[in-house]
């Protein structure tokens, strides 16, 4: 064996010494709420280690070809350089950097929703909701995979999800809605609307981007059908999980996630991946308006405020449409995405009513206590909005007079701070300090109140459960 | 889904195909039959042949009703599509029904045999760029105008 490759395989068990300290390091942190989700994460990425350090023990015999040491060598490394990289997952996970209140609401989200996946929650320093989510069942193919690898597989229910919100200065509590959104991707394939009754909306669609491609000179071939599919898909799905944010929590998604761009996300909104943030506010504000009473009727009624499209998003840019808006689109894009992409949009308008209904359906079947209603909106912006603003959490709240209080459940007490945030924060008592910053501190005195409040109801809600 | 194990680094991914290549070779011997692997490549290959189908038709629900199948296709035609072209599912299917038969160790005409191997040596090929040719990150320098 030349020294080189023998220095090589010094330097990598090093590297995988130095990550299995570190995995046993993360080991002795606590995890918020159920911490089920990191620990077996760890214990895969360990397994994944395992694997790698047994590659580099069969490369070091002297009796090992060459070649075939170097193949191990090589995969030893690779293996070690994704351990490195799976470990930045958990990276933001521990009580100390998410607000350890929050994890068991969002817990009590996942189950009822039924996803069964192995999920955790972390915080990061960045303006981005997200969830992230990976099959690693296949890793089981791995030639000579370690037992304790197999057995991690095993333990882990995939795809394992991550559910990532923003960290320190943006962990702001109204803001945390957007998380139903985020598990709304988690079951976005089990809600299936039909779209048969619009099959000329998107023959339509398919002319129209037929067209734009012919313009440019790109025939619509399979390069070009499979991004049409792909680009759909992914709109789709972001109706989905709004649709499943709107159903869990009602006008306070809407004010989280616009509230959200409007601070950290003021584009059109449309790319590949996304429709325009303008038309995804339009539908769910038309959800709001729905029925009666709509919660937009409650919301009025109760705060004396009107819910508009730009109540807490007065900034975020209309989206162009048609030859404009492919005019600007290709110049990023290319002719391809910005022909699909401008084409999609009148369509995705036309279709986004019945994938609401669609959502709603599946959730009715699965999970009808966890829809928030008007009727509980009407309920919570009575007594608990009052009280929140005379400085008491809100906890728990009768359905009627004759009944048991009942802990408040996440989606209320969202609501009642948002309907406070809007209408009311010059309500919380300002504590003092330098003049211009009264609304931040009232701000800050909510954010704190809300906490307490999950916190304490949680509580409530697990003595109730142990009665 | 966030792909956080990029296919060009997958380990596992080329092992299998490796193997593969072994069985499509002629003459295979029997015992030489790793069925955990061609368990995988059959799997591999008939969803990538019914995702291509799938996009083929335009059926725009092929992400919900078939996922998997969706995101297989979708990855062979970002390995595949400069060699192998519009061909491309008739390829993967060819592929899938191969192992299939090789599987049942049935005999397959050499001809077949070798446009199998031909399809996962581009397909390891392209992998083995896209891993050679990944990006070191430079050093970065934003400046306020």
């Amino acid at each position: 064996m030349p020294q080189e490759e023998l220095l090589a395989q010094q330097a990598c068990s090093f590297f995988l010494a130095r990550l299995e300290a570190e995995i046993s390091r993360l080991r002795g942190i606590s995890f918020p709420g159920h911490d089920i989700g990191p620990r077996r994460w760890l214990n895969f990425i360990s397994g994944v280690l395992d694997t790698g350090r047994q590659y580099l023990d069969q490369s070091r015999p002297p009796s090992t070809a060459v070649g075939k040491a170097e193949q191990l060598l090589e995969d030893a490394e690779t293996l070690g350089e994704r351990a490195y990289v799976f470990l930045k997952h958990v990276t933001g996970a521990d009580a100390t950097q998410i607000p350890h209140e929050i994890v068991a609401p969002f817990q009590r989200w996942v189950a009822g929703l039924g996803i069964t996946n192995t999920i955790f929650f972390r915080s990061e320093h960045l303006a981005n909701y997200e969830l992230w989510q990976m099959d690693a069942r296949a890793l089981k193919n791995y030639p000579s995979a370690s037992q304790s690898l197999v057995t991690a597989i095993d333990d882990i229910n995939w795809p394992i999800l991550r559910v990532t919100v923003p960290g320190h200065a943006m962990d702001m509590l109204p803001h945390f809605a957007v998380v139903a959104h985020e598990l709304g991707h988690a079951i976005q394939d089990r809600i299936k609307p039909d779209l048969s009754t619009y099959a000329s909306d998107r023959q339509s669609c398919d002319s129209r981007i037929a067209q734009r491609l012919a313009n440019n000179g790109i025939a619509f071939g399979s390069n070009e059908r499979l991004r049409v599919t792909t680009i759909f898909d992914k709109w789709l799905n972001e109706i989905k999980a709004d649709s499943v944010g709107h159903f869990l929590v009602g006008p306070a998604f809407f004010f989280a996630l616009f509230g959200f761009l409007e601070l950290a996300g003021r584009s059109y909104g449309i790319a590949d991946t996304h429709r325009p943030s303008d038309l995804r506010r339009q539908l769910l504000l038309n959800q709001l308006t729905m029925g009666s009473p709509s919660f937009a009727d409650v919301f009025r009624a109760k705060t004396s405020t009107a819910i508009t499209e730009t109540i807490n998003s007065p900034n975020i840019p209309a989206c162009p449409q048609g030859d404009t808006l492919f005019q600007e689109l290709r110049t990023e894009y290319g002719a391809t995405d910005a022909a699909i992409c401008t084409e999609l949009v009148p369509y995705l308008q036309t279709i986004g009513a019945a994938v609401f209904t669609a959502t709603q359906d599946y959730l009715d079947r699965i999970c009808p206590n966890l829809l928030y209603s008007p009727q509980q909106l009407n309920a919570d912006l009575g007594d608990p909005l009052d009280m929140l603003c005379a400085l008491v959490p809100p906890i728990e709240a009768r359905a009627n007079s004759a009944a048991d209080p009942e802990a408040m459940g996440l989606a209320s007490i969202l609501n009642i701070g948002w309907a406070t945030l809007l209408t009311r924060l010059d309500r919380i008592p300002d504590k003092g300090g330098s003049p211009g910053r009264s609304d931040a501190r009232r701000f800050d005195q909510l954010h704190q109140l809300l906490l307490k409040a999950v916190e304490l109801s949680e509580a409530r809600l697990l003595w109730s459960e142990h009665k | 889904m966030t792909l956080e194990l990029e296919p060009a680094m997958d380990i596992g991914l080329r092992h299998v195909l490796e193997t593969g290549l072994s069985f499509v070779r002629p003459h295979p011997a029997a015992e030489d039959i790793d069925n955990k692997a061609l368990e995988s490549l059959v799997e591999i290959f008939s969803e990538a042949g019914r995702g291509s189908r799938a996009v083929q038709q335009h059926e725009l629900l092929v992400g919900v009703e078939e996922r998997p199948a969706f995101e297989r296709f979708a990855f062979f035609f970002r390995y595949l599509k400069d060699t192998v072209g519009e061909e491309l599912p008739t390829r993967l299917s060819e592929t899938a029904s191969v192992f299939i038969g090789v599987k049942n160790r049935e005999a397959i005409d050499p001809e077949r045999r070798k446009r199998v191997a031909d399809l996962i040596e581009k397909l390891l090929l392209a992998m083995r760029r896209e891993a050679a040719l990944s990006r070191l990150v430079a050093p970065k320098s934003i400046v306020y105008e």
